[in-house]
C-alpha cells in the first residue's frame, strides 16, 4: 500500500480549498445579459391574475355624476390566491384600493367602486397586486368621457348686459351731473 | 330744475346722434357687407353638406357650435367697420372742429355713435342667429332647437360690447382713420389670440383675455367637455385650456366698461389741430 506523504497531502488539500472557493466565488459573481451589463433577476414564476374587463355604469357621465366601475378578475391558476388588491385609477390618481381579496382556482371575480366623476377625458386603469406586489401585465384601462356641467344661466347674462347698457347711458348723463354739482359749489 | 333739462338735452343730443350715426351706416355700403356675410356665412354650413351630401352632424348643438364657430369673426369685422372711425375719423377730416359750434357734447355725440354702431352689430349678428335657427328647424326639427342658444346669443351681445369698446380706445387713440382700424382689428383678430396660445404654452390660464373669454360663446353647447381652467395634457404637454363661464362674463363686462370709458375720456380731452 501507498502512502500519501504528508506534502504532498497538505498540496491536495490546498488545492481541494482553492476550487473549492473558486467555485463559490463564481456563484456569487452576478449574471448579465451581455447587452448592458445589469444584473438579471431570477425568474420568479408568478400567479396568472389578470384584469379581464372593465365597465361602467354610464359611459358617457357628467361632471360629478357618481358612476360604477366594474371590474373582472380572473384567477387562472389552479390554486386559490389570498391577499389581493384591485387598484383602480383615473390617469395617475387612485380612485379606490380594494384590499385581502380572495379569488379561487379559475374563477372570476367582479369588484365595484363608485367614482365621482371628474369632467375631461380619462384612463380608468384596474391593476392587480398580490402581497402588495403589482403583477406584471395584470392591468387593464379603459376610456371614460366626462361631460362638463352645463355652463352659465341666462339670468347672469342679462345682469351683466343691464350693468353695461346701464353705465353706457349713464355715461351720457355725467357731464350734465357734473355741471350740476360744480355750479351749485360756486354759488 | 336747469339740472333736469340739462339731462334731458344730454339724453335727446345722443338720440340724435343715434339716428344721424344709423342713418349714416344704412347709407354706407359697410351696412351691406356686414348683411351680406351674417346671411352668407350660416347658409354656406347648410348649403355644403346638401350640395356635396355630405351630411350634417349628429345633433343639433354639434351644428349650431360649428356654425356659429364664425360668429366671433363677424363680430370683430363688423366692430372694424362700424367704428374703427368712429373717433379717429373726427378727427383725421377735422370734423370734430364742428363740435365748438354746435350745443352738444363731445360725450353725447361719441356715446351716440357707440350705440348706434351697438345697434347695427346687434342686427347683424341677430340675423345670424336667426338664419341658424332656421337651418336648425330644417335638418333637425323645431324640438331639437338647443335652448342654449339663448346663453350663446346673449354671450354674442355681450362680446359685441367689449369688441366694439376696444375698437372704440383704439379709434380714440389714434389720429389716423386706417391705423385705429387695422390695429383694432389685429389685436382681436391676432394679437391676442397669440398672446393666449402663448400663455397657453407657458401653462397660464389667458382668463383676462376678451377673446379667450369669446370662447363660451360655442362652449355652452357643452361641445368641450372641460370648462374653467386646465383641461388636461395632451400631447407634448401642452395643457388645454377653456374659459370659465363667470369669470368669461365679468371679463367681457369689464373690457365693455372699461375701455368704453377710457375711450370718451381720451376722445373729449382730444385736441383737433
Amino acid at each position: 500500500m501507498h502512502e500519501i506523504k504528508k506534502p504532498r497531502r497538505n498540496m491536495f488539500v490546498a488545492i481541494v480549498v482553492i476550487a473549492l472557493a473558486l467555485l463559490g466565488g463564481l456563484q456569487t459573481i452576478p449574471l448579465t445579459n451581455g447587452e448592458n451589463g445589469l444584473a438579471q433577476p431570477p425568474p420568479q414564476l408568478q400567479p396568472d391574475v389578470k384584469i379581464t374587463s372593465i365597465t361602467f355604469s354610464n359611459n358617457n357621465p357628467g361632471e360629478d355624476e357618481e358612476i360604477t366601475i366594474s371590474a373582472t378578475v380572473w384567477n387562472n391558476n389552479t390554486m386559490n390566491i389570498t391577499n389581493v388588491t384591485i387598484t383602480f385609477s383615473y390617469d395617475i390618481t387612485t380612485i379606490e384600493n380594494i384590499t385581502n381579496l380572495s379569488i379561487g382556482a379559475k374563477e372570476n371575480m367582479t369588484i365595484n367602486v363608485t367614482w365621482k366623476a371628474v369632467k375631461w377625458n380619462h384612463n380608468i386603469s384596474v391593476m392587480v397586486s398580490i402581497d402588495g406586489m403589482p403583477l406584471k401585465d395584470s392591468m387593464m384601462s379603459k376610456e371614460i368621457t366626462v361631460n362638463a356641467k352645463p355652463i352659465g344661466d341666462v339670468l347672469s347674462l342679462v345682469i351683466a348686459l343691464m350693468i353695461v347698457f346701464i353705465i353706457i347711458t349713464g355715461t351720457i348723463t355725467i357731464p350734465g351731473i357734473w355741471k350740476y354739482i360744480t355750479n351749485k359749489k360756486c354759488k | 330744475m336747469s339740472f333736469k333739462r340739462d339731462i334731458m338735452e344730454d339724453i335727446t343730443h345722443t338720440y340724435i346722434g343715434i339716428q344721424y350715426e344709423l342713418r349714416k351706416h344704412l347709407r354706407r355700403r359697410r351696412f351691406a357687407i356686414a348683411i351680406i356675410l351674417a346671411v352668407v356665412l350660416p347658409i354656406l354650413f347648410y348649403a355644403v353638406p346638401k350640395i356635396w351630401n355630405t351630411g350634417f352632424a349628429e345633433t343639433s348643438e354639434s351644428f349650431v357650435s360649428s356654425n356659429l364657430g364664425f360668429v366671433n369673426l363677424l363680430i370683430i369685422i363688423s366692430a372694424a367697420l362700424f367704428a374703427g372711425d368712429a373717433i379717429s375719423g373726427e378727427f383725421e377730416k377735422k370734423t370734430a372742429l364742428l363740435t365748438f359750434s354746435t350745443p352738444q357734447r363731445r360725450t353725447s355725440i361719441f356715446a351716440g355713435k357707440y350705440i348706434a354702431a351697438l345697434t347695427a352689430i346687434f342686427v347683424i349678428v341677430s340675423l345670424y342667429y336667426i338664419i341658424t335657427i332656421l337651418e336648425v328647424i330644417q335638418i333637425y326639427g323645431i324640438n331639437n332647437v338647443p335652448l342654449d342658444l339663448v346663453k350663446s346669443y346673449l354671450l354674442a351681445l355681450l362680446y359685441v360690447c367689449s369688441v366694439l369698446s376696444l375698437t372704440f380706445f383704439f379709434s380714440s387713440i389714434f389720429k389716423s382713420v386706417i391705423s385705429s382700424t387695422l390695429i383694432s382689428f389685429f389685436t382681436l383678430m391676432m394679437i391676442l389670440p397669440i398672446v393666449s396660445m402663448l400663455l397657453t404654452v407657458v401653462k397660464i390660464e389667458p382668463w383676462f383675455i376678451v377673446t379667450y373669454s369669446a370662447g363660451l360663446i360655442t362652449d355652452v353647447f357643452v361641445q368641450p367637455i372641460f370648462m374653467g381652467g386646465a383641461g388636461g395634457e395632451r400631447g407634448g404637454g401642452f395643457t388645454e385650456y377653456a374659459p370659465d363661464f363667470g369669470t368669461g362674463v365679468w371679463v367681457m363686462v369689464a373690457y365693455a366698461v372699461i375701455l368704453f370709458i377710457m375711450s370718451i375720456i381720451i376722445a373729449v380731452r382730444k385736441d383737433v389741430e
